[in-house]
């Protein structure tokens, strides 16, 4: 063994850590160091902080329907609403709390019940109340634990989303997947760790961003890469027309090569880091193809999904793909659903977000489910906050629009640790404050951290002088939610 | 190696703290160095700054306190470790003891740390201020044994420690690798082969010495160009990392915004070597400098460029707090090296800044004049206010002369012509009689409100408005009139010394929206009989233009839209006229109820003193009337197949509205996914080419309310690009399928309009490029346009700018003469317009002038002010002091920053400087020189340094000499394990540190031994290539940052920190490489090693087109393939291959030549991949072969790194 491998093997995890974030010259990135110790070193605790805990979870599918569905027609139901359609909202449930701009200027605030006929389907509890809406969601209520009692700080889109992916509603702080990479390590040697899909919605769409799952002060290597459905889906993953594989090999064993003399010459060991990583990028560039060629997915897993699980870009083909990333052991795997944002025309345009996501997230967990692999994936469901129960602009028995509104809203888990067929937290009347077990956004990751093996108190990097975690100083493990 | 007593003994003196002794007499230990880690990681949290969380009101910071007795106790007992009950505690085992707390979650002291404090308590424990608080003083320079060796001050102390620790230095690296270290550490770009041989050749000169030459070199890259404004474009990018520089906003639209002239300013401050206090005091004061010049304002800019918002529903206050936050940090992390943003909420745990010290600091950067929430606006180069305009001298010159010109057609068009007067007051004598316009008497009878404020009647007819202001109302006016055949209706809104600064409005800013106007006619003699009074027609002499906020909104009973005063920005009175469709007033007497609703989402917004009156005017003068509008309105775009099925398709605006009423506009109908509703669109006018429709083949539609006065024929001028279809009323009046671009208004269209609204929708239809419309109605020569309505108002009515006005209306009307200057003028404006368009702007700090009040934010929350805790601008306690004598604001504290007292400025910038030559600063945490931050591994060099460069006069330049001169610096960069054992991180940099190129680096070295790339100093961002679609795929729909518009030519292959910088999506391949998002400040890079580097280095299509365009230039050169792959080598990794390295990339080259021989179709694909042309002459094959060589050198980690 070169002495300088030695020497890696007895850095300590903590001496590590201190190089990787200090940026210093020989930087070494958690996979960087993983190559060096060998794969059979990657399990080892010495490259990632944690677990913590013994993992109930391995990985996380993380569904998030940008713009902020909304919780009254999907999935709070309140039937008692129907009697106070176009009553104000009284006061003292609207306690005088901060509204956006959009609709503090108007001059009532009519209570707009869901026009949308809600079923009882069965779980473990005294059954689950879903809207006509997510039919095929309703199949495998037993499967889901709802949080009904969810809130947060932020109310714009932004903050709103910056806040759910990183605990903090201003940019500058690493996304939830990235503290999982850098938490957990990766479990496959030819995929990123952290991947990303974006599904282009049907209505209102609010902007993306890469900081959504940028690695804010940890190290890049920990950034979500983002799997795309048009063109490479992994960016720069395609040779150049002309260069076949082969030639890439050619090319491959020249360069490292002459990096092996470089070693030598240098006794810098980032420069085989660097031939390692370069070996892991020419896998990829058969696994991600591999990954994304759905044409071997027989007919019967496709019909779990719909038929768009064959038109790349649509969420069926990404909650297809979301299946097959896990099987390969990808930790964090998010999906964005855009076009939430139902300010106007609600009912029409959430009929259209609700059918394109209805079926492949019910096709998703009876996938994940069939194969065994839904006790090892936590499934998490979730808008950026919900919508207010009055109606933003005119109000009609069949039309209306909702604002933002971060007091209360529905997510909902599965899987991987959490106790399905549930419903936990419960909101006033109006759905408008929680009347019982408040979950904040830090509660909801200290409590998937913990199903992860991880501990939100002890997951923490070194930046600026400071300790921080995704929780920053917040955030408690809600039992109640877990199996 | 003979050592020599005497500067052994020297150095032992001179550096009797930082020097190890020899075994057996431990040196004494350091609270500062060795102990305040321990206690700030394990203590501080609970016994440390932060007032609110200390427990037991104990603080282990200060020696007051923790040596103080409390319930029979001393934490700390100096020399009796045993009396210590701080030892004690974390020596237990016992958890309830045990100290920190297992709850806390923090670790327990390791052995090695309990005896640290064990040592330090027995040796007195002797605290001693933070050493980064306490100004630099220039330390005595150690003397060293081997003294030929040290080059200067710099080598002399990192000898002095290598000694120390029995270390010698690593030889000089050799020639080349110098050579190569010293131009990309310089200039971020590599020497050509023949600079490395220049310099190869300067050092075999028969009587060169080595350390001139060199120093000559330095000189060279630093003094003279073109490696000047090389240096300043290398030194620049870290610069815009710590300053967060970019070219979009990054939140919500992340809409572009102009700030590449700040940028420039950097470059430009580097190239001339402007000394670094200038260059910190410009941009913290820039603004405040006394006369301070354009480029002084451009460089306040410093402080612009964190990200803002435009999100609709977004709270201005809150934002307004998190850009003062922004400013706050960032100053502090960039000249103090303080992380004071941790002090927002609560007291600093570590370091000593009181949370109020936080505000106290904040308060200098938070009385700038900018609005929380930004506009959205479809100008991707607007710069955001407070902004500067910086016309080019050309630029200016033009401007002078078109306003000089300018101002001389306005002298003489002031000056009336002979007779003139008595001509208009004739007109407009015959505009009353004929036109039957008369004002009869009306007396004001009552007036109510009926959401609770007062109303008054005063004697001059009017009604004041005082008491409670609701934020919605309604006012409710009776007259009394005795005339009959009424039409029409005057409001005239006062002012009032009661409204804010004696304007109309009762709002907070003087402004006002009336929501909608109603009026009622009952009978005096039968009060039963009672008409509604329709209006139909409505003109103001003042409409806000920054919505539709015209009056003929308040014609309706809508209350989201309505008439707009504008007086928040214009002072002055207002006039509105208002026509109903049919005469009113009975015989024997009439009161006319008037409603007035101020109901819009604009609370408190009522006009405060209004005045009503009822006139007629006959059916002559009803005809004069012209027709009112509202806005323009835009929905779309409407994809379409071709140009033909955009003409072609009904999208549904044209249709009429859901609920029959074909009259209306419906502003709430969505029509079709993606949120095609209409909307205002503020650029949109009459009488002007509004060229910037959505591009594409598609349909997109603008419209407006039409309200004519009397059922009429109204004519217009249309022009469009390309084809249009009009409708009025839900039917189609007239249309045109054409191909062609916007120029004038070239088709007339004639339609009839109804009394009262009207809908008009104007369909474009657009077979590619950019879409425009152009609209101008026809006038009729008796009609009253524009401000000539007012001169039908009783005289006393008319507010003077109003009486102003419709003179020059009816000049403009009447006089052949005036009309002809006012269309010079009008033509003046617009040529000034036109080149101020293009004018580059910046956005600049600028205070307001009353700065705010600022309080401590509570728990760091914008709405949770604490108006007990009042604070006034000032620096930490810790830090010293602002000196009574300079100003409280940004440029006193630039002052105090750059004052000798001053303990972190100088410190922190020389350590950057350190940083960036030697891959770790002296203190290695260069973001944190607080309690967190690290032990500097040379102390006393830093300080020598600091000292030096502000004695020096702040000279960058000569800091980077002096350090780039030093033996130090040319060592090798082998690695050493026999030193590494002991010194695993090079800390005493006993060898070079090797380190991989930064990002831009990368791509620069790319282009630039490729020859592609193209040098320019400064100028607009550009777009060089980028993969399609990855814009599209995070921005909202209407951003104007969604699609990625590639540049051509030159564009593409700039340097990379001229690359356009979009926040939410920024260059993929720099930011795989490591380079931030920008979004926020970062005073260094982490660099990670991964493999979406290497795919992004393999196939990003600009690098693939540079490896080609490399390959092209290899082949071009005479002489064979060895001479050729060695120079290919030598442009990328400057070392000249041995024989062994080039049969091994022949090897590989006749791999590749036989393989393209054979496949020349391949060949073909690969050579073509960018836009630079391919060279003449070459065979296909042999440039694609030589492309993969080119590609696979380039990404060699010899190239990628710097030895």
């Amino acid at each position: 063994m070169h002495p300088f491998e030695q020497r890696g093997l007895d850095l300590t995890r903590r001496r590590f850590f201190r190089l990787a974030g200090a940026g210093f010259g020989a930087a070494l990135g958690t996979t960087a160091l993983a190559s060096i110790f060998g794969e059979s070193a990657r399990a080892d605790t010495i490259a990632t902080p944690g677990p913590h805990f013994r993992p109930k979870a391995k990985r996380v599918i993380y569904l998030h329907m940008e713009g902020a569905p909304s919780q009254i027609d999907l999935f709070d139901y309140k039937p008692g609403l129907r009697e106070r359609f176009d009553e104000d909202l009284p006061d003292s449930i609207r306690q005088g709390q901060r509204l956006t701009g959009m609709t503090s200027g108007q001059a009532r605030f009519p209570v707009a019940p869901s026009m949308f006929k809600f079923t009882r389907y069965e779980n473990n509890q005294d059954g689950a109340w879903i809207s006509e809406l997510m039919p095929h969601l309703g199949g495998v209520a037993g499967e889901l634990c709802f949080v009904h009692s969810m809130r947060t700080e932020a109310i714009n889109h932004e903050p709103g989303i910056t806040f759910f992916q990183t605990g903090n509603q201003q940019p500058g702080r690493p996304s939830f997947g990235s503290w999982m990479s850098y938490g957990l390590g990766s479990a496959n040697a030819n995929l990123p760790t952290f991947v990303v899909m974006i599904t282009q919605g049907l209505g209102n769409m609010q902007a993306l961003s890469a900081r959504f799952w940028g690695s804010g002060f940890l190290p890049s290597e920990h950034q979500g890469c983002k799997l795309r459905s048009a063109g490479d889906p992994v960016l720069f993953l395609g040779d150049p027309k002309g260069v076949a594989r082969a030639d890439r090999r050619e090319m491959l064993d020249l360069v490292g090569e002459m990096n092996e003399r470089e070693a030598e010459r240098t006794l810098d060991p980032e420069v085989r880091a660097r031939i390692a990583q370069a070996e892991m990028a020419y896998r990829m560039q058969m696994s991600v193809p591999d990954l994304t060629d759905v044409s071997g997915e027989d007919d019967e897993t496709i019909d779990l999904y719909g038929p768009d699980a064959r038109k790349p870009g649509t969420f069926a083909s990404s909650c297809l793909l979301a299946r097959r990333l896990a099987e390969r052991g990808v930790r964090f795997i998010q999906l964005y659903m855009r076009g939430w944002d139902q300010h106007g025309e609600l009912p029409k345009e959430i009929r259209l977000q609700a059918a394109a996501v209805d079926q492949p997230i019910a096709g998703l967990l009876k996938d994940l489910r069939r194969r065994g692999l839904l006790d090892e994936t936590l499934v998490l469901w979730s808008g950026e906050f919900g919508r207010t129960v009055y109606s933003q602009g005119t109000l009609t028995a069949t039309n209306y629009g909702r604002d933002h509104h971060p007091r209360c809203f529905t997510t909902w888990l599965a899987g991987g640790g959490i106790r399905p067929g549930t419903a936990y937290g419960k909101t006033d009347d109006y759905s408008y404050n929680i009347v019982e077990n408040p979950v904040e956004v830090h509660d909801l990751h200290a409590t998937m951290l913990r199903l992860l093996g991880l501990d939100h108190t002890k997951l923490t990097y070194r930046h600026q002088g400071r300790d921080y975690r995704l929780t920053d100083v917040f955030g408690r493990v809600v039992p109640e939610l877990l199996a | 190696m003979a050592l020599r007593p005497s500067l052994l003994a020297a150095a032992a003196l001179s550096f009797a703290g930082a020097l190890a002794t020899s075994p057996g007499t431990p040196e004494p230990l350091r609270y500062d160095r060795d102990v305040r880690a321990i206690l700030s990681d394990r203590c501080f949290r609970c016994h440390g700054p932060d007032a609110g969380k200390r427990q037991a009101e104990l603080r282990l910071d200060v020696a007051e306190s923790a040596t103080a007795l409390r319930d029979g106790k001393w934490a700390i007992v100096p020399g009796d470790p045993e009396q210590s009950e701080l030892l004690r505690r974390v020596s237990s085992t016992d958890e309830d003891v045990r100290m920190p707390p297992p709850k806390s979650g923090r670790r327990p002291l390791s052995d090695e740390e309990r005896d640290i404090v064990r040592r330090w308590i027995a040796e007195g424990a002797r605290y001693e201020p933070h050493w980064s608080f306490v100004a630099p003083v220039r330390p005595p320079v150690p003397a060293v044994k081997e003294a030929a060796w040290a080059q200067n001050p710099v080598d002399r102390f990192i000898r002095a420690k290598l000694e120390a620790e029995g270390v010698a230095p690593s030889p000089e690296a050799e020639p080349e690798t110098l050579i190569r270290r010293l131009f990309l550490d310089l200039t971020g770009l590599p020497p050509t082969p023949e600079e490395s041989d220049a310099f190869l050749a300067d050092l075999r000169a028969p009587d060169a010495i080595g350390d001139d030459v060199w120093s000559r070199w330095v000189e060279k890259l630093l003094g003279d160009e073109p490696y000047r404004s090389r240096y300043a474009e290398r030194m620049a990018t870290p610069w815009l990392d710590a300053a967060r520089y970019a070219d979009t906003c990054g939140i919500h639209m992340d809409a572009g915004r102009q700030m590449w002239l700040w940028r420039d300013w950097v470059l430009a401050a580097y190239r001339d070597g402007m000394p670094f206090d200038q260059f910190l005091t410009e941009q913290l004061a820039g603004d405040l400098l006394p006369n301070a010049t354009d480029a002084q304002r451009i460089a306040s800019g410093f402080n612009r460029n964190h990200v803002t918002t435009d999100e609709g529903g977004a709270i201005a206050e809150e934002y307004l707090v998190e850009y003062a936050v922004d400013r706050a940090a960032t100053t502090a992390s960039v000249f103090l090296g303080l992380t004071m943003g941790c002090a927002r909420c609560h007291d600093h745990k570590f370091d000593p800044i009181a949370q109020e010290e936080f505000y106290r600091f904040y308060s200098f950067f938070d009385s700038i004049e900018e609005p929380g929430l930004y506009a959205q606006s479809t100008d991707a180069n607007r710069a955001l206010e407070p902004f500067l305009d910086v016309p080019r001298p050309e630029q200016k010159t033009e401007l002078d002369a078109l306003h000089a010109k300018r101002d001389a057609e306005q002298h003489a068009l002031d000056v009336p012509e002979p007779g003139e007067d008595a001509a208009r007051e004739s007109y407009f004598a015959t505009v009353l009689a004929d036109g039957g316009v008369e004002w009869p008497e009306t007396k004001l009878v009552s007036a109510v409100s009926t959401g609770g404020a007062t109303l008054t009647t005063q004697g001059d007819g009017s009604v004041l408005v005082s008491g409670p202001n609701p934020d919605q109302d309604e006012h409710v006016i009776a007259l009394h009139t005795d005339a009959k055949g009424l039409r029409l209706l005057l409001l005239e809104a006062l002012q009032d010394p009661s409204f804010y600064d004696g304007r109309v409005g009762r709002s907070d800013n003087g402004n006002a929206v009336l929501s909608s106007i109603t009026a009622e006619a009952v009978s005096t003699v039968d009060p039963a009989r009672t008409t509604p009074v329709h209006l139909v027609w409505a003109w103001a002499d003042h409409e806000q233009p920054d919505g539709d906020f015209r009056a003929v909104n308040a014609l309706d009973a809508r209350d989201d839209l309505g008439w707009a005063v504008d007086a928040h920005r214009v002072p002055g009175g207002r006039v509105a006229l208002f026509v109903a469709d049919e005469p009113f007033g009975f015989e024997g007497g009439t009161e006319l109820r008037v409603t007035l609703r101020y109901q819009s989402p604009y609370a408190r917004h009522v006009l405060g003193r209004v005045r009503l009156s009822a006139g007629r005017i006959g059916a002559a003068g009803l005809e004069r009337l012209p027709v009112a509008t509202s806005a323009w309105y835009l929905v779309g775009p409407f994809p379409a197949e071709s140009g033909h099925a955009a003409f072609e398709t009904a999208f549904g605006p044209e249709l009429p509205a859901a609920d029959g009423v074909a009259t209306r506009i419906d502003l709430s109908k969505n029509f079709g996914a993606g949120n095609q509703y209409w909307h205002f669109d503020e650029t949109l006018a009459d009488d002007k080419a509004n060229g910037a429709l959505p591009a594409g083949v598609n349909a997109t539609y603008v419209g407006r309310r039409v309200f004519a006065p009397t059922a009429r024929r109204a004519e217009a001028e249309v022009g469009t690009d390309d084809g249009f279809r009009l409708f009025v009323g839900g039917a189609e009046v007239a249309g045109k399928e054409v191909d062609r671009s916007l120029t004038t208004a070239t088709d007339p269209v004639a339609f009839d309009l109804s009394t009262g609204e009207n809908a008009l929708v104007l369909k474009d239809a657009n077979s590619g490029g950019q879409a425009g419309f152009i609209w101008a109605w026809k006038h009729r020569a008796d009609e009253l346009s524009g401000d000539l309505v007012g001169a039908i108002l009783p005289v006393s009515a008319r507010p003077p700018d109003l009486a102003a006005r419709i003179v020059r209306g009816w000049r403009t009307a009447y006089s052949p003469a005036y009309r002809l200057r006012a269309e010079r003028i009008a033509k003046l404006d617009a040529d000034i317009a036109a080149v101020e368009a293009l004018v580059p702007r910046t956005m600049v700090m600028k205070e307001l002038a009353v700065p705010r009040e600022t309080f401590v934010l509570q728990r760091g929350r914008y709405d949770h002010p604490d108006k007990a805790r009042p604070v006034t601008r000032g620096v930490p306690a810790a830090l010293g002091s602002l000196p009574d004598t300079f100003p409280k604001d940004r440029l006193g504290l630039a002052q105090w920053m750059t004052s000798p007292e001053n303990p972190l400025v100088a410190r922190v910038a020389v350590n950057r400087l350190w940083e960036q030559v030697f891959g770790t600063g002296v203190v290695r945490t260069s973001e944190d020189f607080g309690m967190q931050g690290e032990w500097p591994s040379h102390p006393e060099l830093l300080d020598w340094l600091a000292v030096e460069f502000r004695e020096s006069g702040w000279s960058v330049k000569r800091m980077l000499r002096l350090l780039v001169t030093s033996r130090t610096y040319r060592q090798s960069s082998r690695a050493r394990p026999d030193v590494r054992e002991r010194d695993p991180d090079d800390r005493w940099l006993s060898w070079f540190p090797r380190r991989r190129l930064a990002a831009e680096q990368i791509r620069d070295q790319a282009l630039y031994t490729s020859g592609l790339l193209v040098e320019s100093l400064g100028g607009a961002s550009v777009k060089p290539y980028q993969p399609d679609g990855l814009w599209n795929e995070v921005a909202m729909v209407q951003s104007n940052t969604r699609a990625y518009v590639r540049g051509s030519g030159g564009d593409l292959w700039r340097r990379s920190l001229y690359t356009y910088w979009k926040r939410a999506c920024p260059p993929p391949t720099l930011l795989t490489l490591d380079a931030p998002t920008r979004e926020f400040c970062t005073i260094h890079r982490a660099q990670t090693n991964t493999p979406l580097q290497a795919l992004a280095l393999w196939n990003d299509e600009q690098l693939v087109e540079a490896s080609r365009v490399l390959a092209e230039r290899t082949l071009l050169r005479t002489g064979g393939d060895g001479e050729k792959l060695a120079v290919l080598f030598r442009r990328c990794t400057g070392r000249t291959p041995d024989a062994s390295e080039i049969a091994r990339l022949a090897e590989t080259l006749a791999h590749f030549r036989r393989r393209y021989a054979s496949a020349r179709g391949d060949a073909y694909d690969l050579v073509r991949t960018g836009t630079a042309p391919l060279a003449d002459g070459l065979d296909v094959a042999e440039v694609a072969a030589w492309t993969l060589v080119a590609g696979a050198i380039l990404n060699l980690d010899e190239s990628l790194s710097r030895s």
